[in-house]
Protein backbone atom coordinates (compact mmCIF):
# COMPACT_ATOMS: atom_id res chain seq x y z
CA UNK A 1 0.00 0.00 0.00
CA UNK A 2 1.06 3.55 -0.75
CA UNK A 3 2.31 5.83 2.04
CA UNK A 4 -0.94 7.78 1.89
CA UNK A 5 -3.32 4.88 1.83
CA UNK A 6 -1.44 3.08 5.19
CA UNK A 7 -1.64 6.74 6.74
CA UNK A 8 -5.35 6.94 5.91
CA UNK A 9 -6.34 3.42 7.19
CA UNK A 10 -4.53 4.43 10.01
CA UNK A 11 -5.91 7.43 10.67
CA UNK A 12 -9.24 5.76 10.72
CA UNK A 13 -8.67 3.25 13.17
CA UNK A 14 -7.08 5.23 15.25
CA UNK A 15 -10.33 7.34 15.07
CA UNK A 16 -12.64 4.51 15.78
CA UNK A 17 -10.44 3.42 18.56
CA UNK A 18 -11.14 6.89 20.14
CA UNK A 19 -14.42 7.02 21.68
CA UNK A 20 -14.57 10.67 21.85
CA UNK A 21 -14.14 11.35 18.58
CA UNK A 22 -16.70 8.81 17.85
CA UNK A 23 -19.48 10.31 20.09
CA UNK A 24 -19.04 13.70 18.57
CA UNK A 25 -18.47 12.66 15.17
CA UNK A 26 -21.18 9.66 14.63
CA UNK A 27 -23.34 9.91 18.00
CA UNK A 28 -24.04 13.55 18.95
CA UNK A 29 -25.94 14.69 15.60
CA UNK A 30 -28.32 11.82 15.53
CA UNK A 31 -28.77 12.44 19.83
CA UNK A 32 -29.56 16.05 19.09
CA UNK A 33 -31.67 15.55 16.84
CA UNK A 34 -33.77 12.54 19.11
CA UNK A 35 -33.94 14.87 21.77
CA UNK A 36 -35.21 17.70 19.99
CA UNK A 37 -37.88 15.53 18.68
CA UNK A 38 -39.00 13.50 21.91
CA UNK A 39 -38.14 16.12 24.73
CA UNK A 40 -38.02 19.40 23.77
CA UNK A 41 -42.00 20.18 23.63
CA UNK A 42 -43.88 21.16 20.47
CA UNK A 43 -40.91 20.22 17.65
CA UNK A 44 -43.75 18.22 16.00
CA UNK A 45 -46.54 20.85 15.45
CA UNK A 46 -46.32 23.17 12.00
CA UNK A 47 -44.11 26.49 12.88
CA UNK A 48 -46.32 28.27 10.65
CA UNK A 49 -45.22 31.61 9.28
CA UNK A 50 -45.56 33.81 6.16
CA UNK A 51 -43.28 31.34 3.86
CA UNK A 52 -46.05 29.39 2.30
CA UNK A 53 -43.36 27.19 1.13
CA UNK A 54 -42.23 26.73 4.81
CA UNK A 55 -45.64 27.53 6.71
CA UNK A 56 -46.51 23.21 6.16
CA UNK A 57 -43.24 22.21 8.17
CA UNK A 58 -42.41 21.35 11.96
CA UNK A 59 -39.72 22.75 13.81
CA UNK A 60 -37.63 19.15 13.72
CA UNK A 61 -37.95 19.43 9.77
CA UNK A 62 -35.85 22.60 10.44
CA UNK A 63 -33.69 20.63 12.27
CA UNK A 64 -32.59 18.12 9.76
CA UNK A 65 -30.67 20.32 7.89
CA UNK A 66 -29.02 22.19 11.22
CA UNK A 67 -28.25 18.26 13.13
CA UNK A 68 -26.40 18.01 9.39
CA UNK A 69 -24.13 21.13 9.79
CA UNK A 70 -23.93 19.97 13.47
CA UNK A 71 -21.70 16.56 12.43
CA UNK A 72 -20.17 18.48 9.73
CA UNK A 73 -18.75 20.95 12.65
CA UNK A 74 -18.01 18.90 15.42
CA UNK A 75 -15.27 16.80 13.15
CA UNK A 76 -14.17 19.83 11.89
CA UNK A 77 -13.62 22.09 14.85
CA UNK A 78 -13.42 19.39 17.72
CA UNK A 79 -12.11 15.97 16.41
CA UNK A 80 -9.80 17.28 13.27
CA UNK A 81 -7.50 20.07 15.60
CA UNK A 82 -7.59 17.85 18.48
CA UNK A 83 -6.12 15.21 16.88
CA UNK A 84 -3.60 17.83 14.83
CA UNK A 85 -2.91 19.06 18.36
CA UNK A 86 -2.22 16.08 20.24
CA UNK A 87 0.35 15.36 17.13
CA UNK A 88 2.34 18.45 17.70
CA UNK A 89 2.47 17.95 21.49
CA UNK A 90 3.60 14.00 21.31
CA UNK A 91 6.32 14.71 18.65
CA UNK A 92 4.64 12.41 15.81
CA UNK A 93 4.43 15.85 13.47
CA UNK A 94 8.08 16.35 13.84
CA UNK A 95 8.87 12.58 14.00
CA UNK A 96 6.97 12.15 10.22
CA UNK A 97 9.15 15.34 9.27
CA UNK A 98 12.46 13.17 9.38
CA UNK A 99 10.92 10.18 7.13
CA UNK A 100 10.65 10.59 3.18
CA UNK A 101 7.09 11.65 3.18
CA UNK A 102 7.02 14.32 5.32
CA UNK A 103 4.46 15.19 8.03
CA UNK A 104 1.88 16.70 5.89
CA UNK A 105 0.56 14.16 4.12
CA UNK A 106 -1.05 13.41 8.07
CA UNK A 107 -3.13 16.04 7.46
CA UNK A 108 -4.54 14.83 4.10
CA UNK A 109 -5.59 11.68 6.03
CA UNK A 110 -7.18 13.62 8.74
CA UNK A 111 -9.31 15.44 5.87
CA UNK A 112 -10.31 12.15 4.62
CA UNK A 113 -11.15 10.38 7.99
CA UNK A 114 -13.20 13.27 8.62
CA UNK A 115 -15.24 13.41 5.20
CA UNK A 116 -15.68 9.52 5.66
CA UNK A 117 -17.36 10.41 9.23
CA UNK A 118 -19.66 13.08 7.79
CA UNK A 119 -21.05 11.02 5.52
CA UNK A 120 -21.97 8.34 7.74
CA UNK A 121 -23.27 10.87 10.00
CA UNK A 122 -25.42 12.64 7.60
CA UNK A 123 -26.35 9.66 6.46
CA UNK A 124 -27.53 8.25 10.23
CA UNK A 125 -29.11 11.41 11.00
CA UNK A 126 -31.11 11.14 7.97
CA UNK A 127 -32.22 7.84 8.03
CA UNK A 128 -33.09 8.75 12.06
CA UNK A 129 -35.17 11.91 11.39
CA UNK A 130 -36.95 9.72 8.26
CA UNK A 131 -38.18 6.70 10.52
CA UNK A 132 -38.40 8.84 13.47
CA UNK A 133 -40.17 11.83 12.42
CA UNK A 134 -41.51 11.26 8.90
CA UNK A 135 -39.02 13.79 7.44
CA UNK A 136 -38.98 14.19 3.74
CA UNK A 137 -35.52 13.67 1.31
CA UNK A 138 -34.25 16.93 -0.36
CA UNK A 139 -36.05 18.86 -2.83
CA UNK A 140 -33.10 19.42 -4.53
CA UNK A 141 -30.45 16.67 -4.29
CA UNK A 142 -27.28 17.84 -6.37
CA UNK A 143 -27.55 21.01 -4.96
CA UNK A 144 -27.61 19.56 -1.48
CA UNK A 145 -24.71 17.48 -2.33
CA UNK A 146 -22.83 20.69 -3.40
CA UNK A 147 -23.67 22.78 -0.07
CA UNK A 148 -22.38 19.70 1.94
CA UNK A 149 -19.08 19.68 0.29
CA UNK A 150 -18.51 23.52 0.01
CA UNK A 151 -19.89 23.24 3.73
CA UNK A 152 -17.21 20.72 4.37
CA UNK A 153 -14.17 22.49 3.09
CA UNK A 154 -15.40 26.20 5.11
CA UNK A 155 -15.78 24.30 8.18
CA UNK A 156 -12.46 22.39 7.88
CA UNK A 157 -10.78 25.39 6.76
CA UNK A 158 -12.04 26.76 10.27
CA UNK A 159 -10.87 23.91 11.85
CA UNK A 160 -7.14 24.30 10.39
CA UNK A 161 -6.98 27.56 11.68
CA UNK A 162 -6.97 26.00 15.20
CA UNK A 163 -5.19 22.73 14.10
CA UNK A 164 -2.67 25.06 12.64
CA UNK A 165 -1.08 26.41 16.67
CA UNK A 166 -2.71 25.14 19.16
CA UNK A 167 0.25 23.72 21.35
CA UNK A 168 -1.48 20.27 22.09
CA UNK A 169 -4.88 18.02 22.11
CA UNK A 170 -6.59 19.92 25.11
CA UNK A 171 -6.35 23.41 23.84
CA UNK A 172 -7.55 22.49 20.72
CA UNK A 173 -10.42 20.74 22.24
CA UNK A 174 -11.38 23.39 24.24
CA UNK A 175 -10.73 26.29 21.46
CA UNK A 176 -13.10 23.79 19.67
CA UNK A 177 -15.13 23.51 21.72
CA UNK A 178 -16.14 27.51 22.05
CA UNK A 179 -16.88 27.83 18.26
CA UNK A 180 -18.64 24.66 18.16
CA UNK A 181 -20.83 26.36 20.54
CA UNK A 182 -20.88 29.46 18.24
CA UNK A 183 -21.50 27.23 15.41
CA UNK A 184 -24.56 25.74 17.08
CA UNK A 185 -25.85 29.22 17.74
CA UNK A 186 -25.48 30.35 13.53
CA UNK A 187 -27.23 27.67 12.84
CA UNK A 188 -30.06 27.83 15.17
CA UNK A 189 -30.03 25.12 16.86
CA UNK A 190 -32.28 26.99 19.65
CA UNK A 191 -34.08 29.43 16.70
CA UNK A 192 -34.44 26.49 14.17
CA UNK A 193 -35.85 28.31 10.83
CA UNK A 194 -38.28 30.93 10.91
CA UNK A 195 -38.00 30.88 14.49
CA UNK A 196 -34.83 33.20 14.30
CA UNK A 197 -35.82 36.43 14.72
CA UNK A 198 -34.89 38.21 11.29
CA UNK A 199 -32.13 41.07 11.84
CA UNK A 200 -30.80 38.09 13.66
CA UNK A 201 -30.39 35.82 10.60
CA UNK A 202 -29.45 38.79 8.37
CA UNK A 203 -26.03 38.64 10.69
CA UNK A 204 -25.89 34.81 10.80
CA UNK A 205 -26.17 34.56 7.53
CA UNK A 206 -22.38 35.84 7.42
CA UNK A 207 -21.11 33.11 9.13
CA UNK A 208 -19.70 29.97 7.53
CA UNK A 209 -22.10 27.83 9.40
CA UNK A 210 -25.06 29.97 9.59
CA UNK A 211 -24.62 30.55 5.53
CA UNK A 212 -24.40 26.64 5.42
CA UNK A 213 -27.73 25.80 7.33
CA UNK A 214 -29.69 28.64 5.73
CA UNK A 215 -28.69 27.52 2.02
CA UNK A 216 -29.47 23.49 3.43
CA UNK A 217 -32.55 25.07 4.37
CA UNK A 218 -33.80 26.09 1.27
CA UNK A 219 -32.26 23.73 -0.95
CA UNK A 220 -33.74 21.14 1.42
CA UNK A 221 -37.19 22.54 1.40
CA UNK A 222 -37.69 24.70 -1.70
CA UNK A 223 -34.91 22.99 -3.85
CA UNK A 224 -33.48 26.42 -4.76
CA UNK A 225 -31.00 28.76 -2.60
CA UNK A 226 -29.56 32.13 -2.70
CA UNK A 227 -25.94 33.31 -3.88
CA UNK A 228 -25.08 34.95 -0.95
CA UNK A 229 -24.19 32.28 1.39
CA UNK A 230 -21.39 30.02 -1.70
CA UNK A 231 -20.12 33.69 -1.78
CA UNK A 232 -20.11 33.85 2.47
CA UNK A 233 -18.69 30.49 3.04
CA UNK A 234 -16.16 30.40 -0.15
CA UNK A 235 -14.50 33.44 1.54
CA UNK A 236 -14.30 32.01 4.62
CA UNK A 237 -12.63 28.46 3.32
CA UNK A 238 -10.07 30.74 1.49
CA UNK A 239 -9.53 33.10 3.70
CA UNK A 240 -8.79 30.34 6.54
CA UNK A 241 -7.15 28.18 4.74
CA UNK A 242 -4.52 30.82 3.54
CA UNK A 243 -4.14 32.13 7.22
CA UNK A 244 -3.50 28.07 8.33
CA UNK A 245 -1.04 27.37 5.71
CA UNK A 246 0.95 30.63 6.88
CA UNK A 247 0.37 30.06 10.35
CA UNK A 248 0.80 26.28 11.04
CA UNK A 249 3.98 25.34 12.97
CA UNK A 250 4.88 22.03 11.98
CA UNK A 251 6.99 21.16 15.73
CA UNK B 1 31.61 20.32 -5.21
CA UNK B 2 31.32 23.83 -6.27
CA UNK B 3 28.77 25.83 -4.24
CA UNK B 4 26.60 26.85 -7.69
CA UNK B 5 25.67 23.54 -9.22
CA UNK B 6 22.16 22.41 -8.48
CA UNK B 7 22.66 18.58 -9.67
CA UNK B 8 21.41 15.76 -8.17
CA UNK B 9 23.48 13.70 -6.30
CA UNK B 10 23.03 10.04 -5.67
CA UNK B 11 24.10 8.93 -2.10
CA UNK B 12 27.15 6.32 -3.41
CA UNK B 13 28.82 3.30 -1.71
CA UNK B 14 31.61 4.83 0.73
CA UNK B 15 35.00 3.87 0.31
CA UNK B 16 37.37 3.43 2.97
CA UNK B 17 38.26 6.65 3.81
CA UNK B 18 35.29 8.41 3.12
CA UNK B 19 33.07 9.74 5.90
CA UNK B 20 29.45 9.20 6.47
CA UNK B 21 28.62 12.59 7.46
CA UNK B 22 30.93 15.43 7.78
CA UNK B 23 30.05 19.17 9.58
CA UNK B 24 32.00 21.77 8.92
CA UNK B 25 31.81 25.01 10.87
CA UNK B 26 28.15 24.61 11.31
CA UNK B 27 26.17 27.83 12.77
CA UNK B 28 22.32 27.86 13.51
CA UNK B 29 20.70 30.15 15.60
CA UNK B 30 17.05 30.69 16.60
CA UNK B 31 15.19 34.21 17.09
CA UNK B 32 17.06 35.53 19.99
CA UNK B 33 19.50 32.07 20.82
CA UNK B 34 22.45 31.26 18.87
CA UNK B 35 22.33 27.61 19.52
CA UNK B 36 25.60 26.37 17.64
CA UNK B 37 28.03 27.89 16.05
CA UNK B 38 31.77 26.75 15.00
CA UNK B 39 30.46 22.84 15.31
CA UNK B 40 32.42 20.46 13.54
CA UNK B 41 33.55 16.90 13.22
CA UNK B 42 33.30 14.17 10.80
CA UNK B 43 31.98 10.33 10.90
CA UNK B 44 33.35 7.10 9.66
CA UNK B 45 30.85 4.56 8.19
CA UNK B 46 30.07 1.98 10.56
CA UNK B 47 31.52 3.58 13.73
CA UNK B 48 29.50 4.95 16.63
CA UNK B 49 29.54 8.36 17.19
CA UNK B 50 28.58 9.70 20.25
CA UNK B 51 27.53 13.31 20.59
CA UNK B 52 27.99 14.54 24.37
CA UNK B 53 27.15 18.16 26.25
CA UNK B 54 25.50 20.21 28.71
CA UNK B 55 21.29 20.35 28.44
CA UNK B 56 20.81 23.03 25.94
CA UNK B 57 24.64 22.86 24.01
CA UNK B 58 23.13 22.26 21.05
CA UNK B 59 23.11 18.69 20.36
CA UNK B 60 19.64 17.78 18.72
CA UNK B 61 20.10 20.97 17.08
CA UNK B 62 23.24 20.07 15.45
CA UNK B 63 22.04 16.26 14.44
CA UNK B 64 18.65 17.70 13.36
CA UNK B 65 20.93 19.91 10.72
CA UNK B 66 22.81 16.27 9.89
CA UNK B 67 18.28 15.08 9.04
CA UNK B 68 17.65 17.80 7.14
CA UNK B 69 14.80 19.21 9.18
CA UNK B 70 16.74 22.07 10.44
CA UNK B 71 18.23 24.87 7.67
CA UNK B 72 21.84 25.75 8.88
CA UNK B 73 22.54 29.35 8.91
CA UNK B 74 26.00 28.62 7.80
CA UNK B 75 28.42 26.03 7.40
CA UNK B 76 28.61 22.68 5.61
CA UNK B 77 26.83 19.64 5.99
CA UNK B 78 27.43 16.35 4.14
CA UNK B 79 26.12 13.21 4.79
CA UNK B 80 26.78 9.92 2.32
CA UNK B 81 28.42 12.41 0.18
CA UNK B 82 24.98 14.78 -0.40
CA UNK B 83 23.47 17.51 1.18
CA UNK B 84 20.66 17.01 3.44
CA UNK B 85 18.77 20.20 2.91
CA UNK B 86 19.03 20.27 -1.24
CA UNK B 87 18.37 16.34 -1.00
CA UNK B 88 16.24 15.81 1.33
CA UNK B 89 14.35 12.92 -0.06
CA UNK B 90 17.51 11.12 -0.71
CA UNK B 91 18.74 11.88 3.18
CA UNK B 92 15.56 10.88 4.59
CA UNK B 93 15.62 7.25 2.67
CA UNK B 94 19.22 6.76 3.95
CA UNK B 95 19.00 8.12 7.78
CA UNK B 96 16.76 6.92 10.08
CA UNK B 97 16.01 8.76 12.85
CA UNK B 98 14.79 8.20 16.76
CA UNK B 99 13.61 11.65 18.04
CA UNK B 100 13.96 12.38 21.48
CA UNK B 101 10.79 11.94 23.81
CA UNK B 102 8.93 11.68 20.26
CA UNK B 103 5.41 9.66 21.20
CA UNK B 104 3.12 7.50 19.06
CA UNK B 105 -0.97 7.94 19.66
CA UNK B 106 -1.26 5.42 22.19
CA UNK B 107 -4.22 3.23 20.79
CA UNK B 108 -1.79 2.60 17.79
CA UNK B 109 -0.42 -1.02 17.67
CA UNK B 110 3.18 -2.11 17.47
CA UNK B 111 2.63 -3.89 14.18
CA UNK B 112 0.65 -1.04 12.59
CA UNK B 113 3.55 1.45 13.72
CA UNK B 114 5.64 -0.42 11.63
CA UNK B 115 3.78 -1.12 8.24
CA UNK B 116 2.83 2.43 8.71
CA UNK B 117 6.68 3.64 8.81
CA UNK B 118 7.25 0.70 6.23
CA UNK B 119 4.78 2.30 3.44
CA UNK B 120 6.86 5.47 4.02
CA UNK B 121 10.19 4.27 2.28
CA UNK B 122 11.47 2.75 -1.21
CA UNK B 123 13.20 -0.02 0.68
CA UNK B 124 11.75 -1.21 3.46
CA UNK B 125 12.93 -4.36 5.61
CA UNK B 126 10.18 -6.64 6.10
CA UNK B 127 8.26 -6.45 9.40
CA UNK B 128 8.38 -9.75 10.49
CA UNK B 129 12.31 -9.03 10.63
CA UNK B 130 12.26 -5.88 12.29
CA UNK B 131 10.17 -7.19 15.15
CA UNK B 132 12.77 -9.85 15.69
CA UNK B 133 15.43 -7.72 15.59
CA UNK B 134 13.92 -4.95 18.13
CA UNK B 135 12.66 -8.11 20.43
CA UNK B 136 8.93 -6.81 19.82
CA UNK B 137 7.35 -10.38 17.73
CA UNK B 138 5.51 -11.09 20.70
CA UNK B 139 3.89 -7.18 21.17
CA UNK B 140 2.43 -7.40 18.00
CA UNK B 141 -0.93 -6.81 19.14
CA UNK B 142 -0.26 -4.75 21.69
CA UNK B 143 -1.11 -0.58 21.13
CA UNK B 144 1.75 1.76 21.88
CA UNK B 145 0.23 2.93 25.01
CA UNK B 146 0.71 -0.50 26.66
CA UNK B 147 4.44 -1.11 26.25
CA UNK B 148 6.86 -0.87 29.14
CA UNK B 149 9.54 2.36 28.67
CA UNK B 150 12.09 -0.42 27.32
CA UNK B 151 9.56 -1.58 24.28
CA UNK B 152 8.38 1.79 23.31
CA UNK B 153 12.22 2.85 23.45
CA UNK B 154 12.93 -0.25 21.24
CA UNK B 155 9.88 0.43 19.03
CA UNK B 156 11.10 3.63 18.34
CA UNK B 157 14.58 2.47 17.93
CA UNK B 158 12.49 -0.17 15.02
CA UNK B 159 10.77 2.78 13.50
CA UNK B 160 14.29 4.42 12.72
CA UNK B 161 15.16 1.21 11.50
CA UNK B 162 12.88 0.07 8.59
CA UNK B 163 13.32 2.04 5.76
CA UNK B 164 16.97 0.34 6.10
CA UNK B 165 19.46 3.16 6.66
CA UNK B 166 22.96 3.52 6.64
CA UNK B 167 22.93 6.11 9.04
CA UNK B 168 20.66 6.06 12.40
CA UNK B 169 20.49 9.15 14.77
CA UNK B 170 19.51 8.09 18.38
CA UNK B 171 18.52 11.37 20.22
CA UNK B 172 18.53 10.27 24.29
CA UNK B 173 17.80 6.40 24.08
CA UNK B 174 17.98 5.52 27.36
CA UNK B 175 16.86 8.64 29.59
CA UNK B 176 14.07 7.61 31.50
CA UNK B 177 14.44 3.65 30.94
CA UNK B 178 15.11 1.44 34.07
CA UNK B 179 18.25 -0.80 33.74
CA UNK B 180 16.63 -3.57 32.28
CA UNK B 181 15.09 -1.18 29.93
CA UNK B 182 18.41 0.40 29.19
CA UNK B 183 20.55 -2.72 29.22
CA UNK B 184 18.27 -4.14 26.52
CA UNK B 185 18.23 -0.93 24.37
CA UNK B 186 22.20 -1.39 24.54
CA UNK B 187 22.29 -4.75 23.52
CA UNK B 188 20.27 -3.75 20.25
CA UNK B 189 22.48 -1.25 19.56
CA UNK B 190 25.42 -3.57 19.82
CA UNK B 191 23.62 -6.07 16.92
CA UNK B 192 22.96 -3.00 14.68
CA UNK B 193 26.96 -1.70 14.81
CA UNK B 194 27.71 -5.62 14.21
CA UNK B 195 25.60 -4.84 10.70
CA UNK B 196 27.90 -1.95 10.16
CA UNK B 197 25.35 0.66 10.58
CA UNK B 198 26.71 3.78 10.97
CA UNK B 199 25.14 4.99 14.18
CA UNK B 200 25.26 9.13 16.09
CA UNK B 201 24.29 8.74 19.79
CA UNK B 202 23.38 12.23 21.39
CA UNK B 203 23.50 11.53 25.34
CA UNK B 204 24.44 12.60 28.58
CA UNK B 205 24.91 9.51 29.79
CA UNK B 206 29.11 8.46 29.95
CA UNK B 207 28.44 5.06 30.87
CA UNK B 208 26.71 4.22 27.66
CA UNK B 209 29.21 6.78 26.10
CA UNK B 210 31.99 4.42 27.36
CA UNK B 211 29.67 1.14 26.62
CA UNK B 212 28.76 1.75 22.49
CA UNK B 213 30.90 4.63 21.75
CA UNK B 214 33.81 4.29 19.26
CA UNK B 215 34.74 8.22 18.99
CA UNK B 216 32.79 11.36 20.61
CA UNK B 217 32.55 14.65 20.19
CA UNK B 218 32.03 17.16 23.29
CA UNK B 219 29.43 20.15 21.86
CA UNK B 220 29.11 22.69 24.78
CA UNK B 221 28.54 26.33 24.50
CA UNK B 222 27.46 26.06 21.05
CA UNK B 223 31.00 24.89 20.07
CA UNK B 224 32.72 21.75 19.43
CA UNK B 225 34.71 21.32 22.24
CA UNK B 226 36.21 17.83 22.05
CA UNK B 227 36.47 15.50 19.14
CA UNK B 228 38.37 11.88 19.78
CA UNK B 229 37.64 8.41 21.41
CA UNK B 230 36.89 7.86 24.93
CA UNK B 231 40.69 6.83 25.82
CA UNK B 232 42.01 10.48 24.06
CA UNK B 233 39.85 12.22 26.29
CA UNK B 234 40.53 10.81 29.30
CA UNK B 235 44.29 11.49 28.37
CA UNK B 236 43.06 14.79 27.31
CA UNK B 237 42.28 15.94 30.43
CA UNK B 238 44.77 13.53 33.26
CA UNK B 239 47.66 16.45 32.72
CA UNK B 240 49.91 13.86 32.66
CA UNK B 241 48.91 13.18 36.53
CA UNK B 242 46.74 9.60 37.45
CA UNK B 243 46.08 7.81 34.30
CA UNK B 244 43.26 6.00 35.74
CA UNK B 245 40.23 8.93 35.58
CA UNK B 246 37.01 8.00 34.87
CA UNK B 247 35.55 8.69 31.37
CA UNK B 248 32.70 10.68 33.50
CA UNK B 249 35.08 12.73 35.33
CA UNK B 250 37.28 13.50 32.34
CA UNK B 251 33.69 14.95 30.64
CA UNK B 252 33.04 16.83 33.45
CA UNK B 253 36.28 18.37 33.93
CA UNK B 254 36.24 19.16 30.23
CA UNK B 255 32.84 20.77 30.50
CA UNK B 256 33.64 22.91 33.49
CA UNK B 257 36.82 24.18 31.74
CA UNK B 258 34.48 25.69 28.82
CA UNK B 259 31.72 26.27 30.76
CA UNK B 260 31.85 26.54 34.56
CA UNK B 261 27.67 27.58 34.78
CA UNK B 262 26.28 23.64 32.93
CA UNK B 263 29.01 21.64 33.44
CA UNK B 264 28.90 20.91 37.18
CA UNK B 265 25.72 19.32 39.29
CA UNK B 266 24.62 16.75 37.09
Amino acid sequence: MSALTTLTVTEARLFMRNPTSVFMALLLPSLLLLMQGFVIPGTLEPVGGDDPALAGLRAIDFFVPISITVALVSVAVTNYPSAIGGYRESGVLRRLDVTPVGSHRVLFAQWMVSAASFLIAITVTFVLARVAFGAVGPRNVVLVAVLIALGTLTMMSVGSLIAATAPNAQVAYGVGMLVFMACMFTAGMWTPGPMMAPGVQRVTGFTPLGALTQALTSAWYQGTSELAPFVVMSVWAVLCAAISVKAFRWR
Amino acid sequence: MSPGTHRQQAARPLGPRDAAVTVRELRKTFPGVVAVDHVSFSIRPGEVFCILGPNGAGKTTTVECIAGTLKPDSGRIKVLGIDPIRERQQVREQVGYQLQSAVLPAALRVEEAVRLFASFYSRPVSVGDLLTTVGLEDQRRRAFGKLSGGEKQRLSIGLALVGSPRIVVLDELTTGLDPQGRRSVWQLIERLKGRGVTIILVSHHLDEVQRLGDRLAIIAAGRTQFVGTPVELRRATSAGSDSDRTLEDAYLAFVDDVDPREGTGS
